[in-house]
């Protein structure tokens, strides 16, 4: 996960969730409906998208899993993280965890989306603060960077 | 959800392996392949299973074939984002790939797959109205043996299908369209664009393009029940018909009378009702423009 390699023992019962905030204390994938339709929980599992809540532990076992807090290298953010930032697309932050990875996920497969297949990208991760407007501009802004 | 009751969970290497676990653990065990359905049930302990069998890892289950002349082989675990991107799909069954990329969210299609969504059997799911209209034929495997049904025979009620106590679902084929053929689905979604569908109708023509007369057709219908129906009263007097606004305005009433809705938060029955009306009408247009442009194509 993040480029390291982590032993965890878990309960089968685990969710994938559950290991990375309460065994692994990373708290970035968030907690809201639990049943995987807010996508507040989203990590990138093999490079896809997937809703944590619903991933049994033992499922991600010798996957290559990304979370929020593999983005930044050091103080430097990931031009998502930047794009996030500057462009106004956080309000209280709590879908912006997801809402990146969902975002660094279609990026990785498309990376020149037109407004559609960003909306489309991003229907799995509700936002309840900022209307979405800004979070299209700053996917589409932090594209054209990423393709330079 | 944590739970104290102690969970154990396999993974098989193979589908035999499986079948076996699932026999030997009598009752006690529960298939899971992304268990984006299953989990669901579980946190909210309407499935208590002792065992879990996992089967993601069982490769012959996770693929997507083409056989010429017999048509489309799709294995249970194969998930809905892969549906939706396989070229092959694109090329021989598009409608498939349309309808995969209706499921959920990305989240839920990259983990969802195919033969966890008929087995959970929404009556509001997507796959099913669609393979009911393809006429698909579901391939159940257990211990002592394996059968063909087909889906008409595969959902029984809401949540409940026709799979065995120790069975597996593991394949799911798709006939190959004969030549002017062409299929139809809509998802309707009233509330939002990504939502479970309040109605959902799968149309599937075949013409005789010289005579513009029907000469089969399907009409599946999805969410206006306690599992999808094929409106076979519609599919009757719609079959031998020539194509004209008139017949299609008359299946279109007989298919609303066929379908039972239920009223929830999202709509009441009376509407999903009037609703079935309309999106037969334009799925039944839409699946005659694609026979038609179809004519050319050898199967």
């Amino acid at each position: 996960m993040n480029g390291d390699l982590y032993q965890v023992r878990v309960n089968p019962r685990k969710t994938l969730l559950s290991v990375l905030r309460e065994d692994l204390e990373l708290t970035g994938a968030k907690m809201s409906c639990g049943y995987g339709v807010c996508g507040s929980c989203t990590v990138l599992l093999d490079g896809k998208a997937v809703c944590s809540c619903l991933v049994l532990a033992f499922q991600a076992k010798g996957r290559e899993i990304v979370t929020i807090e593999g983005l930044s290298n050091g103080d430097e953010l990931h031009p998502l993280q930047e794009s996030f930032i500057n462009h106004g697309a956080i309000q209280c932050g709590y879908c912006t965890p997801g809402m990146i990875l969902s975002a660094m996920a279609l990026l990785a497969e498309n990376p020149n989306p037109d407004e559609y297949e960003i909306r489309r990208a991003i229907a799995g991760n509700l936002c309840r603060c900022t209307g979405y407007v800004k979070i299209v501009e700053a996917i589409k802004a932090a594209s054209e960077k990423m393709v330079r | 959800m944590a739970d104290a009751a102690p969970l154990g969970y396999f993974e098989p290497e193979t589908i035999e392996e499986a079948c076996h676990l699932l026999s030997s653990h009598r009752g006690q065990a529960r298939i899971i392949a992304g268990g984006v359905s299953l989990s669901v049930l579980m946190g909210q302990k309407l499935m208590m299973p002792k065992y879990l069998v996992s089967i993601k890892g069982i490769k012959s289950l996770n693929f997507i074939g083409h056989e010429p002349g017999a048509g489309l082989k799709i294995g249970a675990a194969t998930t809905h984002a892969d549906i939706e991107k396989s070229s092959l799909l694109q090329e021989k069954m598009p409608l498939l790939s349309q309808v995969a990329g209706m499921v959920g969210s990305a989240q839920v299609r990259n983990w969802g797959t195919i033969g966890g969504n008929l087995c959970h059997a929404d009556p509001a799911a997507d796959l099913p109205p669609a393979l009911m209209a393809l006429c698909a034929q579901l391939r159940l495997q257990s211990s002592a043996g394996a059968r063909t049904m087909p889906i008409d025979k595969f959902f029984l009620d809401y949540f409940q299908t026709a799979v065995a106590e120790e069975e597996i679902l593991t394949e799911i084929n798709i006939p190959q369209m004969p030549p002017s053929a062409g299929a139809s689905f809509i998802k309707f979604t009233p509330r939002s664009k990504m939502d479970t569908a309040v109605v959902a109708v799968a149309v599937y023509v075949q013409i005789e393009p010289a005579a513009e007369r029907i000469v089969d057709v399907k009409i599946a219908l999805g969410a206006v029940g306690p599992t999808p129906i094929r409106a076979l009263k519609a599919e009757g007097a719609l079959k031998g018909q020539k194509i004209d606004q008139s017949t299609i305005e008359q299946i279109a009433e007989l298919a609303k009378e066929e379908c039972s809705p239920a009223s929830d938060v999202k709509a009441s029955a009376e509407y999903r009702k009037e609703m079935v009306g309309v999106f037969v009408k334009r799925a039944t247009k839409e699946a005659l423009e694609r026979a038609r442009a179809n004519r050319t194509q050898a199967p």
